[in-house]
């Protein structure tokens, strides 16, 4: 029922994203800002949206017919088949984007939103957790629950030094991979600062800080799950729904809200040809690792950047951690 | 570190025929002739403005050390570059006879472009007027 919701919250979503994008995107290619308003633009998004809910509604009916959770995957796939189908026709319509690109070179040095001491504090938190087991081993449970379902909790581990430092070890690689995505954004992603669309710049720069801010949050969630694992408050799976959902929501929330709202064009000097399916870029000549998306709300990888691969390993090696471990 | 007098802008064009490392030293090279870029100012990293153009570093780098060759730059460490003062040197005949080939060159561009000739002559005096107050 959970995962129902869930799903058809996120489907609800990607409905509307289409209008949340740059006016000069349309389903990551460049257009005239006025092709928006015109018939065909209509017609491609309401392909993309019987798309998305037809896969949404299979996903559910073959999640409950079989009883098999895996199926809601589908409603992802519907949200890819529908936005690679919508970005092949929006190709017909595609305007050339603005290739030039303006660098101030007395721009100010920016610095690390929060500083760098702001990051380290879910690591901080961890190695301080670790700390306390080891002088309060006797006072944890034998067996803590680490997992809740509807009906309580459906998975524990024994009060071993194998399970509880493998956790708190696990929970510090994910904290790390998320404070790796925000430094990436903030490092090896384009800053505008030429004067030639300098609302854009500004716009697009406000944006490019806050998801930095919001990747040092969430890397604070594995810590926070960690200490409620280990301390086993009262209601400890209200605790971590609760506290999942509040991030959850203010995640969306707070993009949403401030998300960059372009009224004139966007700077946005990635070519149509680089973005594949109109949801992945891949550019060899592009040093940049993230760059903003073009049908979204956030930042993506470059897929041709060997770092973007690097940390696709460094996150597919903390969750065989994860499952090794369990 | 010296500070900048107004915002110093470097501007290049990724889809033209120029090569963006050409693009990049004839567009610092006219900020440092114009004195947009004053010694001891210090440039951004080849990294941080690779990034920001979206030119691979080594473009950056090689446009850092073709200005270091010309005595405009001196390469730092990590990869940035500070603007050093530069004595003019002698131009030699050779260069002399490359620069009225390049501005010929340029000229005929213009016009197989369509801008009329009144107004390339125009654009040409009141550059002269700009080097000559400039000289004054």
């Amino acid at each position: 029922m959970i995962v129902i919701a869930v799903v058809l919250l996120m489907t609800a979503f990607l409905h509307f994203l289409p209008a949340w994008t740059r006016p000069d995107l349309f389903f990551a290619v460049t257009v005239d800002p006025y092709f928006r308003a015109s018939g065909e633009a209509r017609r491609i998004t309401r392909l993309y949206r019987i798309v998305l809910w037809n896969c949404m509604l299979l996903a559910i009916a073959l999640s409950v017919l079989t009883k098999r959770q895996e199926f809601v995957l589908l409603s992802i796939a519907g949200y890819y088949c529908g936005t690679a189908v919508a970005h092949r026709r929006a190709l017909a319509h595609a305007v050339p984007g603005d290739s030039a690109v303006e660098v101030n070179l007395g721009a100010p040095r920016e610095a690390l939103p929060g500083g760098p001491v702001a990051m380290l504090v879910p690591l901080a938190a961890l190695g301080v957790l670790a700390a306390w087991v080891s002088w309060n081993w006797s006072r944890i449970p034998e067996r803590l629950a680490v997992h809740w379902g509807v009906h309580g909790p459906d998975r524990w581990i024994a009060r071993t030094p194998h399970s509880i430092y493998g956790m708190i070890a696990q929970d510090g690689a994910l904290s790390l991979v998320f404070i790796l995505i925000g430094m990436g954004i903030f490092y090896w992603s384009r800053r505008l600062t030429g004067s030639a669309a300098r609302s854009a710049a500004a716009e697009q720069n406000r944006f490019r800080r806050l998801n930095v801010q919001i990747f040092f949050v969430l890397a604070s969630l594995p810590a926070a799950y960690a200490w409620i694992i280990v301390l086993q408050p009262p209601a400890p799976g209200a605790w971590l729904a609760g506290v999942a959902l509040l991030v959850a929501g203010f995640y969306y929330a707070v993009l949403i809200r401030n998300r960059p709202r372009f009224t004139a064009r966007s700077s946005d000097s990635t070519p149509n040809s680089c973005w594949k399916l109109g949801i992945f870029y891949f550019n060899p000549a592009d040093p940049a690792v993230f760059v903003l998306q073009r049908f979204g709300i956030g930042y993506t990888l470059n897929f041709a950047s060997g770092w973007a691969w690097a940390g696709f390993a460094m996150l597919a090696a903390t969750i065989s951690l994860r499952v090794v471990l369990r | 570190m010296l500070m900048y007098r107004m915002p110093v802008t470097l501007r290049i064009d990724l889809a033209s025929p120029v090569p963006a490392v050409r693009q990049i030293v004839d567009g610092l090279r006219l900020l440092l002739v114009v004195g947009g870029l004053e010694p001891g100012t210090q440039l951004p990293s080849v990294r941080r403005l690779g990034t920001d153009l979206g030119v691979h570093f080594n473009t950056v780098a090689e446009a850092y050390r073709t200005l270091a060759a010309e005595g405009w730059l001196e390469i730092a460490r990590r990869g940035g570059a500070r603007v050093v003062a530069r004595k003019t040197p002698r131009a030699d005949p050779e260069a002399a006879a490359g620069f009225q080939r390049r501005l010929r060159e340029l000229i005929a561009d213009g016009q197989s472009r369509g801008f009329p000739r009144g107004r390339i002559a125009r654009e040409l005096r009141r550059l002269a007027e700009t080097l000559e107050g400039a000289r004054s």
